[in-house]
């Protein structure tokens, strides 16, 4: 059955995806550097400032996205009555709460971080005295990571959760999604780090494997989705702009990333650069591939 | 008879008319009936919205129809289906006919008395009929019927009068008994056994015979396996227990034979006994909001009111007692014409209509010719004519569009009074011929006045419908700025001239100045609740319909009450009955018959005459006053009260015994009997031949349109011999077969679209349901042309040469036509050059040629070429 | 000449006239013809109402189309100056946020045309489904279900996300470009509302258009199918109990529902829901075990490692504040 109604998806909203993506896994990176930095990994403040902005970011994309921009916080807010507006199974509902909460826990980190670079200090809360380190900063950074995690599934869900063919053609868009996120944050963080060279050397090592074992496991995951599409899901995929897109993230930032690994084991900060912007390139055209691929046409295949 | 009686039709053939697409309300009895298992059954050279719901869809060539009725006509026949009882007594069957006639059967098909036509050719003739050989055998011979009043030959070379011609003058009216007395026939010879070889019947079977499922396939084109189908379903669905309906509409009409293909249809239902009775007759769809009425009270040239013809300067009469010589019956109910002529004289001229003056007949404007629209535009097209009034019609866009704005062009004056500024009121510095650059603006002298008109929801006033419903609609809101109503602006013309001519002494503005015209509102009657201040009342116009006596101006009962004195006065006898006793307008009242019982509705609106809803419907019952079937019971008699009873108000008169023998010599109704029930006829049947009335033979018979891609297999004579036609350089026609123009052409509507589009190109929710001109073609001829769909497609006649795009369907089809493959192309007409979407104009390809009874155009088919743009 | 003026300013009705019997019902019609319904439509609010659209009986006439466009004053293409579709009659082509009725034109003739041919005419609308896609996603809660058991977009409460126009199997929804809300049929709520048949209803002439309290329009529509299947057309309900709960507007059809366009079985969106979360949640643990892994195994080389430069030894996180990065 073919569609005549398009949801209009377009660059702000694969660009939001990919943006919150960064934000939870960047997150996610500077909680496990803060896990094992044992509370002293340069790398981890630094990590810490990338989250914050690109949800501002990601909010703003979302709400210039909407048909009646003026009207966003009715997410959150019944209009009439103005009690909380919650559907827990609606994904944007779920979603619009996710994008609301988990800036909190990102800002009070990002404002730790600037804290602890001594930028600014809010009395007892000071250069001195930042959770950095402590047991609560890390409790903290372990819900905000589950937040950001949330936040980087979403979107998929909610991809599958619809009845264009293609997106409800598999339920493996969340699970790709959140491999993605781990990853193209933990590339931005790399690529923060290398820029600022404020990365010590085994921090940087250590992401590095661990990037190798997200990327292999964000293969595996897209390998499954493709697989389980069928024939509606390959027909709307494996064509066209997106087929190209799809080629780009696997060949970008999957293929490359993984030879350039396994060749310079060596540290220059340029290998580790390119690493980084490979992935990142690599997760934004995965990103766009799915969200444009049923609407490529005019005519938006249906649900088989 | 009327819509709501399809619903009790065990079959209705739709043929002549696109029904559900252009009449989808009335469309809603005919699914009615198919909810009750009636069969539809459409035939059509299109497979149109209308065959998709139908249960037969028979294709078939344009023009063609009188070979496929023929066809049906001939089965009934000789397969013995035809209603026995009914024809022998309740149509002309067995009258016999003069000796001297000649059959197109044996005279190369054409009938005798055809003669070469020697008057004035605006009137279009090349050959004209006397019809003095049709007449019925008695001696010495006479005339049967009247002329049609919508006869619109304005001329006919055999006129009515007394027997035998010669007789001395019967004295002088009023009263005006003696004179129609003086007009009785001796009584006609009948051979009830229908055996007699000169009886109508044996006329008929001889004239159809060559009608065979063969020719039909070979003529029309419609497969025999269909056509035979389509005969025995409407047999099956014929008789005591059963009836059928036709359903026709312009495609019928706009042919140059068009008369004549209603008439064949009418012959056939008579001959299944399907006239005067429930779910039978034919359903003549109209088309114009409140059409009907501007025939009944109308608008034409050749008619005065009730179908009485305008007096003419061509036939003679010069006297009002010529003229009732001339068009009254003895015999049947045309026998009361004095009475409505002269209630009419007095409502014209009112107090100044005396005896003594024959009630001012000689002021009177008479007909020189016919006045119609097409002969007008040629005229028009000579510079012979000043200046037109444009009300309600959009002629830009009309037949032959290029010769109409040629005629447009050589006005000195127009008046478009209209809702939009429309491809008339625009033509000067709109039309294609300005943008080809043929003609310049500064060179048009015609000056346009531009009217804005009130629409519908902004007046109140009266519509007839197609089934002679008359229904008054309220006004809801004041018209915005300058619009007026159309009543406003008559009366405010005539007002106005009145005023011009009220001194002149000249004789011929004597009847305008003694023309009454009072529709001013009383003092303090005027309604306060509207800002428009000048309107008629139109209360008053409904009391002129009504009659009234000339002294008292106590209303009459109803037209029975009109005298031939003087004493009454009306200005259509048919409207009579319109109004209560007290004065209730019946048009207004609505009282619909219970749910699902289609009914007679009596008490919704006013059908004229009398509020009768199924004419002739005597012949519902046998010639004993007893219903044909219970299933079809609609009037009979009852023996108990001595009246005719039933659903319906009786077309008979209410206390005449079925047994009541018919008095010979005697005038009126009295000279039919009990069983007669075809009261308006002068011998009391409904006639399978036509002694008069039509001036094209009183049989139907084949002919090929004027432009035909083919030579009449049927007979010598290729097309109508008397159909009109208009010789000028803008108006020339493609020869028989034309090889340049190998295609047939039809035109008609889209139900998205109103005639010229004035009323929906500018409507944007209406406009993009269709947004474009497009010609519908078949894939086998657009695979023959190279024409894919949506290509834009150039289409060719001696006329012009428009643009349209393509739309490439199966539901056209070729077809084999007399051996060989012939391909049909069809055009909507809906679109012009100005509004919210244009297009060009389709009637820039047709041509002005016409029927010769109605003057009507051949719309409906024409030979063209296609090309690939 | 002057007139007694008889007539009284308004006309009032007159009564049927004397002397006529009241028409006796027609002969007792097959019990398989109910004719059309004529008679006004009751219902009240809390029944469940909705459309049986009889294709058989559709002429394509757009009535309802016009009817719904005027009653809801949708604005027409590009102001009515649209182009010719070149897909038989149809040129609205869909229905989306400005067109809420749609008939379509389906033709169906063979190449020799010697079996007739069919073209099938019917007119789409929104289904008002039992079990709606487009309500349960909307994450404003702008969809709601009517006490009419109808589903209705309130537009105040829009925000224009459009995720009911992904949801909905049936296409049905578009944003309307005039107040940038997903619009969709109300089944005229506004008109349910004071006890008005819908404009569409209304409208269609033939009554394949019919509105009611949906068990009546059932029993209707099973009499139909009987009716029809007994003349061999293969008629059926597309819509019954057994399609996301029952589509309250259901349809009459006699070929298979992709013919006119319609998914045949048509599915909510909330099906692939779950899985999807689980999924989700099962990379997300994958993700955090191989970052955790990662890092553990760099530990194990770290003490394995013999003297490493340029650190010295802690024994793992320590509470307390942490050294600032040298400057
Ligand atoms: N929607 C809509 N309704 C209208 C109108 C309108 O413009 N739009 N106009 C009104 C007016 S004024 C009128 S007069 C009526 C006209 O009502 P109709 O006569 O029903 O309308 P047409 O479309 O002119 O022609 C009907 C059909 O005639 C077919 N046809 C053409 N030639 C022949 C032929 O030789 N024989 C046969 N059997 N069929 C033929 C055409 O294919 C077409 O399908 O409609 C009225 N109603
Ligand atoms: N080729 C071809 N040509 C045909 C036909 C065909 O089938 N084929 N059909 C023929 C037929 S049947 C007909 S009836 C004619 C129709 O041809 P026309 O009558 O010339 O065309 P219409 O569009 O009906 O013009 C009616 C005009 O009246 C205006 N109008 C509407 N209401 C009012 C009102 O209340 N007052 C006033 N003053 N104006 C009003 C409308 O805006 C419109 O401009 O076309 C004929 N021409
Ligand atoms: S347009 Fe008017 S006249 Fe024509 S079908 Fe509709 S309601 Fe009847
Ligand atoms: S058809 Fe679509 S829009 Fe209508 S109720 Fe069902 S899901 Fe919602
Ligand atoms: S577009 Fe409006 S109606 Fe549709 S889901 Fe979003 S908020 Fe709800
Ligand atoms: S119910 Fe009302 S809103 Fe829905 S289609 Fe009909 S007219 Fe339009
Ligand atoms: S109004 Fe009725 S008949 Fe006309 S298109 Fe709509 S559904 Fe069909
Ligand atoms: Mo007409």
């Amino acid at each position: 059955m073919i569609r005549y109604n398009a949801a209009h998806w377009d660059w702000l909203v694969y660009l939001e995806m990919f943006v919150a993506g960064v934000a939870a896994g960047a997150y996610a990176t500077a909680t496990l550097l803060e896990l094992f930095g044992r509370g002293r990994s340069p790398l981890a403040r630094v990590a810490q400032l990338i989250p914050f902005p690109l949800m501002v970011l990601a909010g703003l994309l979302l709400t210039v996205d909407l048909a009646r921009p003026e009207r966003f916080w009715h997410m959150i807010l019944q209009s009439e009555t103005l009690r909380p507006m919650l559907k827990p199974w609606s994904p944007m509902s779920v979603g619009s709460w996710l994008v609301l909460l988990f800036p909190v826990f990102a800002f009070v980190s990002f404002v730790d971080a600037l804290i602890g670079r001594g930028v600014f200090a809010l009395g007892g809360w000071n250069q001195r005295q930042t959770l950095h380190g402590t047991l609560t900063g890390l409790l903290w950074a372990v819900v905000g990571s589950l937040l950001a995690l949330a936040v980087a599934s979403y979107s998929g869900v909610l991809l599958s959760t619809t009845n264009f063919g293609g997106w409800s053609d598999s339920p493996f868009i969340g699970a790709l999604y959140v491999a993605t996120a781990a990853v193209t944050g933990l590339g931005a963080v790399l690529l923060i780090g290398a820029l600022t060279r404020q990365a010590d050397a085994e921090d940087v090592v250590g992401l590095l494997r661990v990037g190798t074992g997200l990327i292999c496991w964000q293969a595996l995951v897209l390998a499954v989705f493709l697989l389980t599409l069928g024939l509606n899901g390959w027909a709307v995929f494996l064509s066209g702009i997106s087929l190209l897109a799809l080629l780009g993230a696997i060949v970008i930032g999957i293929v490359i990333p993984l030879v350039v690994r396994l060749a310079g084991r060596s540290l220059q900060p340029g290998t580790t650069a390119l690493f980084a912007v490979l992935v990142l390139v690599g997760g934004f055209l995965l990103r766009y591939a799915i969200v444009i691929a049923p609407q490529a046409s005019a005519r938006i295949p249906g649900a088989s | 008879m009327y819509a709501g009686s399809l619903a009790d039709a065990d079959c209705i053939v739709i043929q002549g008319s696109n029904m559900a697409e252009c009449h989808p309300v009335a469309f809603r009895w005919v699914m009615q009936a198919k909810l009750r298992g009636a069969k539809v059954i459409h035939v059509d050279p299109r497979f149109t919205r209308t065959s998709a719901v139908a249960d037969i869809y028979a294709p078939i060539r344009a023009g063609s129809d009188i070979a496929f009725l023929g066809g049906l006509i001939r089965y009934m026949i000789e397969e013995k289906k035809y209603f026995h009882d009914y024809v022998v007594n309740y149509t002309n069957a067995a009258t016999i006919i003069n000796e001297e006639f000649r059959d197109t059967e044996d005279n190369d098909g054409v009938f005798s008395g055809l003669m070469e036509y020697t008057g004035d050719p605006i009137n279009g003739f090349r050959a004209v009929y006397d019809n003095r050989t049709w007449q019925y055998a008695r001696a010495p011979v006479g005339d049967q019927g009247r002329t049609a009043a919508t006869a619109q030959s304005g001329e006919q070379p055999i006129t009515s009068g007394p027997p035998g011609g010669e007789q001395t003058a019967p004295p002088k009216g009023p009263p005006y008994d003696a004179l129609v007395q003086g007009l009785v026939p001796p009584p006609a010879q009948t051979d009830p056994t229908l055996q007699h070889p000169r009886c109508v019947f044996q006329i008929v079977r001889r004239h159809f015979a060559r009608y065979t499922p063969e020719m039909v396939e070979r003529v029309t084109g419609c497969p025999k396996e269909i056509f035979l189908q389509v005969a025995e379903t409407l047999a099956a669905n014929s008789g005591p227990d059963r009836t059928s309906s036709f359903c026709y509409a312009v495609a019928w009409t706009q042919h140059t034979y068009g008369v004549q293909m209603i008439g064949a249809a009418a012959l056939l239902q008579l001959l299944l006994g399907n006239i005067g009775r429930p779910g039978g007759g034919i359903m003549a769809l109209r088309g114009h909001a409140t059409i009907q009425g501007s025939t009944d009270i109308p608008t034409l040239y050749h008619s005065i009111q009730g179908y009485m013809p305008a007096p003419s300067a061509l036939r003679p009469h010069d006297t009002l007692e010529d003229y009732l010589k001339a068009e009254t019956l003895g015999t049947g109910w045309w026998a009361n014409t004095p009475k409505y002529m002269v209630s009419y004289l007095k409502s014209m001229y009112g107090d100044a209509a005396t005896p003594e003056n024959d009630f001012g007949y000689d002021w009177h404007p008479k007909i020189t010719g016919d006045h119609s629209h097409m002969p007008m535009m040629v005229l028009m097209a000579e510079g012979k004519v000043q200046g037109m009034f444009c009300m309600g019609q959009n002629p830009a866009t009309s037949l032959n569009g290029r010769l109409q704005r040629l005629a447009l062009s050589k006005l000195k004056w127009l008046v478009v009074k209209d809702n939009f500024e429309t491809e008339t009121a625009a033509f000067w510095y709109a039309s294609p011929e300005v943008k080809s650059g043929e003609w310049r603006p500064q060179d048009i002298q015609t000056e346009v006045f531009l009217f804005p008109s009130a629409q519908i929801a902004e007046m109140e006033g009266c519509f007839t419908n197609t089934q002679r419903l008359v229904q008054f609609h309220e006004k809801a809101v004041d018209p915005p700025g300058d619009c007026r109503s159309d009543a406003w602006f008559t009366h405010q013309l005539a007002l106005r001239l009145k005023r011009l001519y009220a001194n002149s002494t000249l004789p011929r503005d004597q009847g305008f100045r003694n023309l009454v015209w009072d529709y001013d509102y009383d003092p303090g009657q005027y309604p306060t609740d509207t800002r428009i201040q000048g309107e008629p009342d139109l209360r008053k116009v409904h009391r002129e319909w009504q009659g009234f006596d000339s002294r008292t101006k106590q209303l009459v009962a109803g037209f029975t009450d009109l005298k031939d004195d003087g004493s009454t006065t009306c200005a259509s006898w048919i409207y009579s009955g319109i109004l209560t006793p007290d004065g209730q307008l019946r048009a207004a009242s609505r009282q619909p018959d219970p749910e699902n019982q289609p009914g007679s509705n009596l008490g919704w609106g006013f059908a004229w005459p009398a509020n009768r809803r199924i004419l002739y419907n005597r012949a519902s019952a046998r010639p004993d006053g007893q219903p044909w079937s219970e299933r079809k019971r609609w009037v009979w008699w009852d023996a108990a009260q001595g009246r005719w009873v039933g659903h319906d108000v009786p077309d008979f008169p209410l206390t005449k015994a079925p047994d009541t023998p018919a008095r010979p010599g005697a005038t009126g109704l009295d000279a039919h009997s009990g069983a007669d029930p075809f009261i308006m006829k002068a011998d009391g049947k409904g006639w399978l031949f036509t002694p008069t009335g039509m001036v094209d033979g009183p049989l139907p018979t084949h002919y090929e349109a004027a432009e035909s891609p083919i030579l009449n297999p049927l007979y010598k004579q290729q097309n109508n011999p008397v159909h009109k036609y208009w010789d000028h350089p803008a108006n020339q026609l493609a020869a028989p077969g034309d090889p340049r123009f190998p295609y047939v052409i039809t035109t008609y509507r889209l139900t998205e679209h109103h005639l010229s589009g004035v009323m929906s190109r500018w409507l944007p929710w209406l406009a993009q349901l269709q947004p474009e001109l497009f010609i519908e073609l078949s894939p086998e001829l657009a695979k023959e042309k190279g024409i894919q769909n949506l290509d834009w497609v150039q289409v060719s006649t001696p006329r012009g040469t428009i643009k349209a795009k393509a739309l490439v369907t199966g539901r056209l089809r070729p077809l084999q036509v007399d051996g060989k493959t012939l391909h049909q192309v069809g055009m909507p007409w809906h679109w012009g050059y100005m509004g919210l979407v244009t297009g060009e104009v389709t009637n820039d390809l047709s041509a002005l040629v016409a029927d010769p009874n109605v003057s009507i155009h051949e719309g409906k088919t024409f030979v063209c070429n296609v090309e690939k743009a | 000449m002057r007139l007694p003026n008889l007539l009284p300013p308004l006309y009032r009705p007159t009564p049927q006239q004397p002397g006529l019997e009241p028409r006796p019902p027609f002969p007792p019609l097959p019990a398989t013809a109910p004719g059309l319904p004529s008679a006004p439509v009751v219902f009240q609010p809390g029944q469940p109402v909705g459309f049986f659209t009889d294709t058989t009986l559709c002429i394509g006439c757009k009535a309802c189309e016009v009817a719904c466009n005027q009653w809801n004053q949708l604005p027409a293409w590009h102001g009515g100056q649209n182009t010719l579709s070149g897909n038989s009659y149809d040129n609205t082509r869909q229905l989306d946020g400005t067109h809420w009725r749609h008939v379509k034109f389906i033709e169906q003739f063979d190449g020799d045309r010697r079996s007739t041919g069919r073209w099938l005419l019917m007119s789409d609308v929104c289904k008002h489904c039992v079990q709606a896609g487009c309500l349960e996603v909307c994450p404003t809660g702008a969809i709601i279900r009517t006490e009419f058991d109808t589903v209705v977009i309130q537009a105040d409460a829009c925000n224009g996300c459009r995720y009911c126009v992904t949801a909905c199997p049936f296409d049905v929804i578009e944003i309307n470009p005039v107040t940038n809300t997903a619009q969709k049929c109300t089944l005229c709520y506004d008109r349910l509302q004071v006890g008005l048949t819908p404009a569409c209803a209304q409208a269609c002439p033939t009554a394949s258009i019919q509105f009611g309290p949906i068990q009546e329009l059932r029993r209707r529509a099973d009499q139909r199918v009987a009716e029809l299947r007994a003349q061999n057309v293969p008629a059926y309900i597309y819509g019954d109990e057994s399609m996301l709960g029952g589509l309250n507007a259901f349809f009459l059809l006699v070929d298979k529902p992709e013919v006119y366009g319609l998914p045949s079985n048509p599915r909510l969106p909330s099906r692939n829901q779950l899985p999807s979360w689980l999924w989700s949640g099962l990379s997300a643990v994958v993700v955090g075990l191989i970052g955790l892994l990662s890092f553990r195994k760099r530990r194990m080389d770290d003490l394995a490692a013999a003297r490493p430069a340029g650190r010295e030894q802690a024994p793992g996180p320590q509470p307390g504040p942490g050294k600032g990065v040298p400057q």
